[in-house]
């Protein structure tokens, strides 16, 4: 009964997403047609020395010039070949410079996610089983957690670790003097691949502080969520059975109360997972991380929508995989959810 | 042969606004092999005396005094891990919600395998799932070897609670506590599981205490029976001799509240007045301010459980110990 049930969760989600990457693809499309300010404006800056034929011909160039409904058609029939266009900024293919620039978001976001569950889940049964002041102190400080904005968490780990300790890096992804053949494009993988340890070294230690920042304000909010479920399945009547059934403590907590409150945690992860991998702004910017984050606001701010488009396609999809993975992971633990249609 | 002695247990609720005395001074015993019912109207503290024969009143409640002997042991001065060894496997219990009792997320198979390992490292999990079958043929569960595999949300209401009276029979009780066991299934089923207890009871030579609020079911299954009222044991005896002639007023109560018996010309009479709060229970006997045979003493002295005339009949009422002296 399980295999069915991925299959045609994996299937029907499959199915789902052609819809919703078109329909993004033609929403950003059209927004940017009704935004202030062309590309083209805003690729020649303030240099004033450029004549208004040049600026024709690079209007030409791209299809600027023409009227809306025949760009929109042209871009309908590009799309359906899975090419969201020319890149404005790169002069290259948008989704080529969109996928470079991935690997270092996907990076971040799994050492964030791992952050974020490895302080979690032990936060959380502690605060939920000893309860009373250390309950009190895990909550509270989770409040704080989850009311720093990342970057500002950014900020306060530059400040101690980067620049008054001067323990790790607080900027990019691999200490300047050193390069790495790009076999994934994930720089920890590939210096295990090459065999460099010191290009594994010097990656680690450039992506702890981004993972934190990200990490623990989802941390924060996984704690309290799993502490509350925790609380309350600790309450239900199938605890006190198991009880009365005479196991041990460890099994009536780990296995039926823990399996039971994480089934509605599981969720709340994948979200966070979500927001991982679309690319923080914020925590790229700080650290000068070479993400799709920053890059998708860089080519907002420039106008270059084919950018923009392939990175929130890109992002959708990434939500969709995430909320795929959080849906396999209740199939998997929780059978009320099988068999259903 | 006395399988549990309960002597004098007081279990308090320690709450915000005062000490609930949910049971407050009861003394009982269960013979080896018996139906015992106990019976009492809801919040009478019954379904807390249950669960403080296994020591797992939940908190804030606390047994505050007594004893509790099983096999001539003291159970509350066990530690916990005693006291676990014997929970599931020498006593064992089964609740009101079968749906509520048993983990959604394990087969129930998986959940008697735990219940048997628990308690017999020794066996193989294989045979342990071979026993889990059995227990489930046993309690008349219908394709048990397909059965050991589904989850309890594949189960109806009534298979659910067989499947956990099997959990509950895993390890050969000596005692079973049945609290309030048919409450959520409806009156076709309730006849099947009571019967289905009372058959294995007799099999297996285990006792079951049976708490319960319907006076139909401790008529038709139980041999004695104890009637609580506000924390309190104030009759018990064999159930036909209680049944019949009960003697104390708050059992004739509950008896005239019976639809087509007692009461004036077949009409259900009911006790006037409400049950008392237990954080401040009336002075003297709990049930004298709806009693409508109170007398002098009974504001003032609190009556004890004295023996009448009749096999284990006993009453905690004032008007038989004027009769007695």
């Amino acid at each position: 009964m399980l295999d069915s049930d991925l299959l045609r969760l994996i299937g029907r989600r499959i199915v789902g997403l052609i819809p919703v990457m078109f329909g993004i693809a033609i929403i950003v499309f059209l927004v940017f047609s009704f935004v202030p300010g062309d590309p083209v404006t805003m690729l020649i800056g303030k240099q004033s020395d450029v004549s208004e034929e040049f600026i024709q011909q690079l209007r030409h160039k791209y299809g600027l010039d023409r009227p809306l409904y025949v760009r929109f058609f042209y871009f309908l029939r590009q799309l359906i070949h899975g090419d969201v266009g020319i890149s404005y900024q790169f002069n290259r293919p948008a989704l080529e410079v969109v996928l470079e620039r991935l690997p270092a978001t996907v990076e971040l976001a799994f050492f964030a996610l791992a952050v974020a569950i490895v302080i979690a889940i032990p936060a959380g049964i502690f605060a939920a089983l000893k309860g009373g002041a250390v309950d009190r102190g895990i909550v509270g400080l989770s409040v704080v957690g989850f009311s720093m904005p990342n970057f500002w968490i950014a900020m306060l780990l530059i400040l101690v670790f980067g620049t008054t300790l001067k323990v790790l890096p607080i900027s990019g992804r691999l200490d300047v003097t050193l390069t790495v053949e790009r076999v994934t494009g994930f720089y920890i993988l590939d210096g295990i691949l090459a065999g460099d340890w010191e290009v594994v070294r010097s990656a680690l230690s450039h992506i702890i502080l981004p993972a934190l920042s990200l990490g623990i304000p989802a941390a924060a909010l996984i704690v309290r969520l799993l502490r509350n479920n925790l609380i309350s399945v600790l309450g239900a009547e199938f605890i006190r059975a198991a009880r009365a059934r005479g196991l041990r403590e460890s099994a009536v907590i780990y296995k039926h109360a823990l399996r039971n409150a994480l089934i509605p945690t599981i969720n709340i992860v994948a979200l966070q997972l979500g927001f991982f991998l679309t690319g923080s702004f914020f925590v790229e910017t700080v650290f000068a991380w070479p993400g799709m984050g920053r890059l998708a606001v860089d080519a907002i701010y420039a106008r270059d929508y084919p950018v923009v488009i392939a990175a929130v396609m890109i992002s959708a999809l990434f939500f969709v995989l995430s909320n795929l993975l959080a849906d396999i992971l209740i199939l998997v633990t929780d059978p009320r959810t099988r068999g259903v249609r | 042969m006395t399988l549990l002695e309960i002597r004098d247990l007081k279990v308090y609720y320690y709450a915000f606004d005062g000490v609930v005395k949910a049971v407050d001074g009861v003394s009982l015993e269960l013979e080896s092999g018996e139906f015992f019912g106990l019976i009492g109207e809801s919040g009478c503290g019954k379904s807390t005396l249950g669960n403080a024969i296994l020591r797992l009143v939940p908190p804030p409640g606390r047994v505050a005094g007594g004893s509790i002997y099983f096999q001539g042991e003291d159970i509350l001065q066990l530690p916990e891990d005693r006291m676990r060894e014997i929970r599931g496997d020498r006593i064992s219990m089964i609740f009101q919600d079968p749906t509520a009792a048993l983990d959604p997320v394990y087969t129930i198979g998986d959940q008697i395998v735990e219940t048997i390992l628990a308690h017999n490292p020794e066996v193989s999990r294989k045979d342990a799932e071979a026993r889990a079958i059995e227990l489930l043929k046993l309690v008349g569960i219908p394709g048990a070897e397909a059965r050991v595999h589904e989850y309890p949300h594949q189960f109806s209401g009534g298979m659910r609670q067989r499947a956990v009276i099997a959990i509950a029979l895993a390890n050969n009780p000596e005692l079973l506590i049945a609290d309030e066991p048919t409450t959520n299934l409806d009156v076709t089923i309730e006849a099947q599981i009571l019967t289905l207890l009372d058959e294995l009871r007799r099999k297996l030579n285990m006792s079951i205490l049976l708490i319960t609020h319907n006076i139909g079911i401790v008529a038709e299954y139980t041999d004695r029976v104890g009637v609580m009222y506000a924390g309190k044991l104030v009759e018990v005896g064999r159930t036909v001799d209680v049944l019949t002639d009960p003697k104390h007023p708050y059992t004739r109560g509950l008896l005239g509240a019976i639809p087509g018996r007692g009461g004036r010309k077949g009409r259900v009479t009911e006790i006037p007045g409400t049950v008392p709060n237990l954080a401040n229970p009336p002075p003297g006997c709990r049930f004298h301010p709806r009693c409508p045979r109170r007398f002098d003493p009974c504001d003032q002295e609190e009556p004890a459980l004295v023996p009448l005339p009749g096999e284990g009949r006993m009453v905690a009422c004032h008007l038989y110990r004027r009769l007695e002296s």
